[in-house]
C-alpha cells in the first residue's frame, strides 16, 4: 500500500511513534527513531517542494472549511516545518552520539521532543484557530515538562515559572479566540480573515491587543520576555537550543502570520511590531553585556535575535521579510550549535560561569572554535550566514529610504560583538584564575560531527545564499499575500 | 608534519603576489537578488595589493621561527584573505566582506598572544566593528541613493546627501586609520599583540584604511579628476587652493600626527613607541590625502609604501630583540650594537626613514607631501606638519640610542645574541629595498605611483631620469645624495677607525661617582630610559601628554554597563512581576488605542 505524501504526516508521525514509546524502549530503538523520524519528515518536505512551489497545498479532514478543519501548507509553513526537522535532527543526532546527556535519553524526552515538534508542526500548518490553540498547548506543556527534565532545583523552579508564565500566555490567547468566535462565529482562519474588517473597531483592538499579548509572552517579545532567561537557564542546554531555535520561530511565525491576515491593512500593526521588535532588540543585547552565566548570556542573545527578527518581518516588505525568514533559519542553525557547545563547555567546566570558563579554549580546541564560529554567525559578520540574512534585511530598508532600523540593527549588532567577544576572548584566556574542573571527561569525537553539520552548514548558506532565495522569496510571498491564502482556503470570493 | 605546515603557511603568505601577477579577467558571484560580488583588479586596488604581497611574506618568514601552531597559521592565511577579497572587490559588499574577515581573524591572532588584556581585545574589535558597521552603514546610504553597489562615482550629490555618504564611510576609514580621537585602539593592540604579528598590523592592515579614504574621494561627483572643481571641493566649496572639506581631513591627520609624536617620544616601551609612530606617519597620508591634488595623492601612496617597508622593518627588528632579550622596555635594554649588529643597522635604516631623512624614501615621500601643501597654499598645514616632522626626530633617536648605545642594564642585554635568521633575512630584504627606493626615487614613481594618478584621472608625477624626483617646485637626484651621504659616511667611519687606534680607551663608563658613591654594573646609567621626561614642561605639549581618550571610553562603557544593570532589574526571576507587567502593558495599550482610536 502506498501511503500518499500528504502535511497530515508531519503530526501523525511524531504522535504514532511517541505513543508507542514503551516498545521502542524495550527495543533499545529510543534514540535511532527520534533521529530517524526527524529525517524522514525532512525527506518528506523536501518531497513536498516541487508541488508546494505550484501551489499551496491544502489537506481536508473530514469536512471542508470553513466548517472542517484542514492544514495549510505553503512556501513560508514548508520552510519553517523543514527548519524544525532539521533543527530536530541535528538535535537527535547530538542526543544519540553525545553519551553525556543521560536525561535526554530515555522513553520520556523521547517522547516530550516527538511533541514538541509536532506541536509546533501543527500550529505552523493548521488552519484553524482552535486547532492552533491545541497545538500551542501541545507545544507548550511538552516545553514546561522538557525545562523541567533535569529534576534539579534549578530544572524544576524553571519548569514551574515556565507553567505559570505559559498559562497566562494561553489565557490571553484563547479569551482571543473565543472573542472572535463570539464576533464571526468562524474558527477557520481564512475565513475569519474574511470577516475581521466587519467586527466593531473597539472589539478589534481588544483582540488584537490579547493576541499580542498571549503570542508575545510566548515569542519572547519585549516587554513580555522576562521569564526568558530564567527558563532557558534552568533547561539542560540541549533543551534550550530547541527551543530558542524552533519553539519560539514556531509562536513568532503563528504572531505574524494571525497579524498580516486578519488585518487587511498590515500597517495598523506595523507600528507595535516594529516597535516592540526594536524594544526587544536594544533591551536584550544590553541586558545581556552584563551576564556572568553563558546560558543566560545565550538567552539574551536570543531575544535580541527575535528582537531583530520581529523588527524585520514588521516592516512588511517582500525583501524584509524574505531576509527575516532567511535570518530566522541561521538564528536557528547558529543558537542550536551555539548551546550544545555551551552544553559541552559547561559539563566540562561543571558551571556556566564565566571565571569557569576561562581559558577552556585551550583544553577543548574544537568546541572553541565552534563556538567562535556560531558567535560571527549571529554577529552577521561575513563570509557566515547570519551576514547574508543581515545584509538581505538592511538591503531591503535601504531600498525603502528607512534608515531608523538600520542604525538600529547596527548598534544592536556592536552591542552584541561587546558581550560574545567577552566570552571568546575569556575562553582564549591565558590568565592564572584558579579552574574548577568537573569530573566530567572529555566528550566523545562523534558527538562533533553534529556540530560540524551545522558549521558547515553556516558557511555554505554564507557563500552561496542563493542556494535558498527562490524558496525564501516564495515564502515570504505566501506570508504577505492575504488575498491569495483567504482565496486558496474559502475559493474565489464574490 | 610540522614541516608540511610551515610549507604549505609560506605558500599561502605568497598568495596576495600570485593575485596579483597571475590576476586577470573580472570574476562575479552572485549572493542574492541584484546583490552580486564583483572581482576586479583596478590600479589603485592593484596598488595597494602590491603593498600586501611585498609585506605577507616578509611578515611570514619570522612567524616560521615562533612555536607558533597550525591556528595562527591558519588565521594569517584567513587573514591574508580578506585583504585579497577587500583589494579585488569591484562593489560594496565584496569590499566589506573583505574587510570584515580581515578584522575578526585579525582579532583572534590578536588573541594568540598571552599578554592581551581584556581591554585591549575589547578596544580592539569594538572599535574595529564600529568602524565596519559605520562602513556598511555608509555602503547602505550609497546603495539607497545609486540602487547598486558597485563602485563607481555617484553622478549627483547635494551637500547634505553627500554628508550622509561621506559621514559614516570616513568614520570608518579614520577609525581603521587610526586618527585621533579614534586610535585608542591602535597602540595597545600593536604593543601586545605577538611580536611577529604587530608588523603586519602596522605595515598592512592600516593601509586598508588609507585605500578606503582614497577610495572615498574617488566616490564624489567627478572624484579626483575634477581638480578643484570635482570631489570635495566640488561639493563643500575650496578653501584657498584645496577642497575645503579636505582640509578640515588635513587638520585631523596633522593633528594625529602632532600628538601621536609627542606621545611617542614619551614612550618607555619600544612596541607602543613604535605603534604612536605609526600612527604619526599615517596622519600624514590622511592629511595628504585631503589635499587630494595630483601632487598630494602621489606622495601619499608613496608614503604608504614605504612606510609600509619601514615598520615591517622596524617591528621585525624590535620583535628581534625582544625574542632574544625577552625585554621591550628602554630602560632595561642597551650596548647591542655589538651583539646584535644587523639588527642595529635594521633599526638605524628604519628610523632613517621613518624621520624622512634623506637619503632614504621617507624623504621623497615627505617632500612631496610638504610640496603639495604649498601648492594648495595651506601653509598653516605646513608648519604644523614640519613641527611634528621635526619632533619626531626625537623618537628616531630614543629607537636607536636607547636599546643599541650607551649602558647595557640587564644581564639578558648583556648577553644576547644576533637575531635568527628567520628574522634577518626579512630585515636585510628590506634594508635593501628602502636603500634602492633611495636610490631611485623616480624609478618608484613612474613604477609604482603613477599608473595609479594616471587611472584616478591625476596628471602623473613623472620623473626626468630614474634616480630623479621631479616636482613644479623643483627636485632631488635620489643617487647624487646617496652618493654624497655615503661617501660622508665612508669618510666619517674610516676617520673614526684609524684615529681610534692611536687612541686610549680613557676610561669606563663607571669611573664616574655622585653623591660619593661608585656605580657598579648594576647601577643604571641609562638615559635612554628617562628621555621625554623634560618635554612634560613644555605648555601644550604637555596636556597632550597628560591626556587620553582612554577616560572618554571608560566612562562610555561605564554609562552602557550601568544601562546594562538597570535594564537587568527587570528580569527579575519573579513571576508575579511578569504577569502584573503583561497585565499593565496590555490594559496600557488597550487605553492608549482606544482613546487614540476616538471611541
Amino acid at each position: 500500500m502506498a501511503l500518499p505524501l500528504t502535511p497530515i504526516w508531519f503530526i501523525a508521525l511524531p504522535l504514532l511513534l511517541a505513543f508507542l514509546a514503551p516498545l521502542w524502549a524495550r527495543l533499545r530503538l529510543l534514540l535511532p527513531l527520534l533521529f530517524g523520524a526527524q529525517v524522514v519528515l525532512l525527506a518528506l518536505a523536501a518531497a513536498l517542494v516541487p508541488a508546494v512551489r505550484q501551489a499551496p497545498l491544502l489537506e481536508t479532514i473530514v469536512i471542508a472549511p470553513p466548517l472542517g478543519i484542514h492544514l495549510h501548507l505553503d512556501a513560508v509553513a514548508l520552510l519553517l516545518v523543514t527548519l524544525f526537522h532539521g533543527a530536530a535532527a541535528l538535535l537527535a543526532l547530538f542526543v544519540w552520539l553525545d553519551e553525556g546527556v543521560a536525561h535526554l535519553r530515555g522513553p520520556r524526552p523521547f517522547v516530550l521532543l516527538l511533541l514538541l515538534v509536532a506541536g509546533c508542526d501543527g500550529m505552523v500548518l493548521t488552519g484553524d484557530l482552535f486547532n492552533l490553540y491545541v497545538f500551542l498547548e501541545i507545544a507548550g506543556v511538552t516545553a514546561y515538562a522538557l525545562s523541567a527534565l533535569h529534576r534539579d532545583r534549578a530544572g524544576l523552579e524553571a519548569g514551574l515559572k515556565y507553567v505559570v508564565i505559559g498559562s497566562v500566555a494561553a489565557v490571553f490567547f484563547l479569551f482571543a479566540v473565543v472573542l472572535i468566535y463570539l464576533q464571526t462565529g468562524q474558527l477557520n482562519i481564512a475565513a475569519v480573515a474574511a470577516d475581521f474588517a466587519a467586527i466593531p473597531a473597539p472589539m478589534q483592538v481588544l483582540i488584537g491587543l490579547s493576541l499580542l499579548v498571549g503570542l508575545g509572552i510566548k515569542a519572547e517579545l519585549f516587554p513580555f520576555n522576562f521569564w526568558v532567561p530564567d527558563i532557558y537557564q534552568g533547561s539542560d542546554p540541549a533543551v534550550a537550543s530547541l527551543f530558542s531555535g524552533v519553539l519560539v520561530k514556531a509562536f513568532l511565525f503563528v504572531l505574524f502570520h494571525l497579524a498580516f491576515l486578519l488585518l487587511a491593512d498590515p500597517r495598523v500593526a506595523q507600528v507595535w511590531l516594529m516597535g516592540l521588535g526594536a524594544a526587544t532588540l536594544l533591551v536584550a543585547e544590553t541586558v545581556a553585556l552584563r551576564q556572568p552565566d553563558l546560558r543566560r548570556m545565550l538567552a539574551y542573545s536570543s531575544l535580541g535575535q527575535i528582537g531583530l527578527i520581529a523588527l524585520a518581518l514588521g516592516f512588511t516588505s517582500e525583501a524584509t521579510t524574505a531576509g527575516a525568514l532567511f535570518h530566522m533559519v541561521n538564528h536557528t542553525l547558529a543558537k542550536l550549535l551555539l548551546f550544545l557547545v555551551a552544553g559541552l563547555l559547561i559539563r566540562r567546566a561543571a558551571s556556566a560561569r564565566l571565571e569557569a570558563l576561562t581559558g577552556l579554549g585551550r583544553q577543548m580546541p574544537l568546541a572553541a572554535g565552534l563556538f567562535v564560529l556560531a558567535s560571527l554567525s549571529v554577529l552577521g559578520l561575513p563570509p557566515l550566514a547570519g551576514f547574508a540574512s543581515k545584509l538581505w534585511i538592511l538591503t531591503g530598508f535601504a531600498e525603502a529610504q528607512v534608515f531608523w532600523p538600520i542604525a538600529l540593527i547596527l548598534f544592536g549588532a556592536l552591542l552584541e560583538a561587546g558581550y560574545y567577544f567577552r566570552w571568546v576572548k575569556a575562553l582564549y584566556a591565558t590568565g592564572d584564575a584558579p579552574v574548577a574542573r568537573g569530573p566530567a571527561p572529555a566528550p566523545a569525537r562523534s558527538a562533533y560531527l553534529p556540530l560540524l553539520l551545522i558549521a558547515a552548514l553556516l558557511l555554505l548558506l554564507g557563500a552561496a545564499p542563493f542556494l535558498l532565495e527562490a524558496d525564501l522569496v516564495g515564502a515570504a510571498q505566501a506570508l504577505l499575500d492575504r488575498a491569495a491564502t483567504i482565496e486558496g482556503v474559502l475559493g474565489a470570493q464574490p | 608534519m610540522t614541516a608540511l605546515v610551515k610549507l604549505l603557511f609560506l605558500a599561502a603568505s605568497l598568495s596576495p603576489a600570485a593575485t596579483l601577477l597571475v590576476w586577470d579577467g573580472a570574476l562575479a558571484w552572485p549572493l542574492f537578488g541584484d546583490v552580486t560580488l564583483l572581482f576586479d583588479l583596478a590600479p589603485l586596488s592593484a596598488f595597494f595589493l602590491l603593498l600586501v604581497a611585498l609585506g605577507a611574506p616578509l611578515a611570514a618568514i619570522p612567524m616560521l621561527r615562533d612555536d607558533a601552531e597550525w591556528p595562527t597559521y591558519a588565521l594569517y592565511a584567513l587573514l591574508l584573505v580578506g585583504m585579497q577579497v577587500l583589494l579585488l572587490a569591484g562593489d560594496f559588499i565584496g569590499l566589506f566582506v573583505g574587510w570584515e574577515i580581515m578584522t575578526w581573524s585579525s582579532y583572534l591572532l590578536l588573541l594568540r598572544s598571552p599578554r592581551t588584556t581584556l581591554a585591549t581585545a575589547q578596544s580592539y574589535i569594538l572599535l574595529n566593528l564600529l568602524s565596519a558597521f559605520a562602513l556598511l552603514g555608509g555602503i547602505l546610504v550609497y546603495y539607497s541613493l545609486t540602487g547598486g553597489f558597485a563602485i563607481q562615482a555617484v553622478a549627483d550629490l547635494g551637500p547634505w546627501q553627500g554628508l550622509a555618504l561621506i559621514g559614516p564611510l570616513a568614520l570608518a576609514f579614520l577609525i581603521k586609520v587610526g586618527t585621533v580621537p579614534l586610535h585608542l585602539w591602535v597602540p595597545c593592540s600593536y604593543d601586545e599583540a605577538p611580536d611577529t604579528f604587530s608588523a603586519v598590523l602596522s605595515a598592512l592592515l592600516s593601509k586598508m584604511g588609507i585605500y578606503g579614504l582614497i577610495l572615498l574621494l574617488t566616490l564624489l561627483p567627478g572624484g579626483l579628476a575634477g581638480g578643484l572643481s570635482g570631489g570635495l571641493g566640488g561639493l563643500y566649496g575650496h578653501l584657498l587652493d584645496g577642497p575645503a572639506a579636505g582640509y578640515v581631513l588635513g587638520w585631523i591627520g596633522v593633528i594625529t600626527s602632532i600628538v601621536a609624536t609627542f606621545k611617542a617620544i614619551a614612550q618607555e616601551d619600544m612596541k607602543r613607541l613604535l605603534a604612536y609612530s605609526s600612527i604619526a606617519q599615517v596622519g600624514y597620508i590622511t592629511t595628504a590625502i585631503g589635499v587630494g591634488s595630483s601632487l598630494a595623492i602621489g606622495g601619499a601612496l608613496f608614503h604608504a609604501l614605504v612606510h609600509t617597508l619601514i615598520k615591517l622593518l622596524l617591528f621585525t627588528t624590535i620583535a628581534g630583540i625582544v625574542l632574544r632579550t625577552g625585554l621591550r622596555s628602554f630602560k632595561d635594554l642597551g650596548r647591542l650594537i655589538y651583539r646584535m649588529p644587523i639588527s642595529f643597522f635594521g633599526v638605524l635604516i628604519g628610523i632613517i626613514g621613518l624621520a624622512g631623512m634623506p637619503p632614504l624614501p621617507g624623504f621623497a615621500s615627505k617632500y612631496l607631501i610638504f610640496v603639495s601643501l604649498i601648492d594648495a597654499r595651506w601653509l598653516l598645514l605646513l608648519a604644523a606638519m614640519i613641527l611634528s616632522s621635526t619632533a619626531a626626530f626625537l623618537y628616531c633617536y630614543r629607537l636607536i640610542y636607547a636599546p643599541f648605545l650607551g649602558h647595557a642594564n640587564s644581564p639578558q642585554a648583556r648577553t644576547a645574541t644576533e637575531a635568527p635568521w628567520q628574522y634577518l633575512v626579512p630585515e636585510v630584504v628590506l634594508m635593501g629595498l628602502l636603500v634602492a627606493l633611495g636610490l631611485f626615487p623616480g624609478l618608484g614613481v613612474r613604477l609604482f605611483v603613477d599608473p595609479v594618478l594616471t587611472a584616478l584621472g591625476l596628471t602623473p608625477l613623472g620623473s626626468p631620469s630614474w634616480g630623479e624626483l621631479a616636482t613644479p617646485y623643483g627636485g632631488y637626484d635620489g643617487v647624487v645624495v646617496m652618493a654624497v651621504f655615503g661617501g660622508a659616511f665612508v669618510v666619517v667611519t674610516s676617520l673614526f677607525f684609524l684615529l681610534r687606534g692611536r687612541m686610549r680607551q680613557a676610561a669606563s663608563p663607571y669611573d664616574l661617582s655622585y653623591a660619593g658613591e661608585v656605580p657598579d654594573e648594576t647601577t643604571p646609567l641609562h638615559y635612554g630610559a628617562g628621555m621625554g621626561r623634560e618635554l612634560r614642561r613644555i605648555p601644550l605639549v604637555a596636556w597632550i601628554l597628560g591626556h587620553s581618550t582612554q577616560g572618554l571610553y571608560a566612562g562610555l562603557v561605564r554609562q552602557t554597563q550601568a544601562a546594562a544593570g538597570l535594564l537587568a532589574g527587570l528580569y527579575s526571576g519573579r513571576p508575579q512581576v511578569w504577569i502584573l507587567l503583561a497585565v499593565l502593558v496590555f490594559a496600557a495599550a488597550l487605553t492608549v488605542q482606544l482613546l487614540a482610536g476616538g471611541i
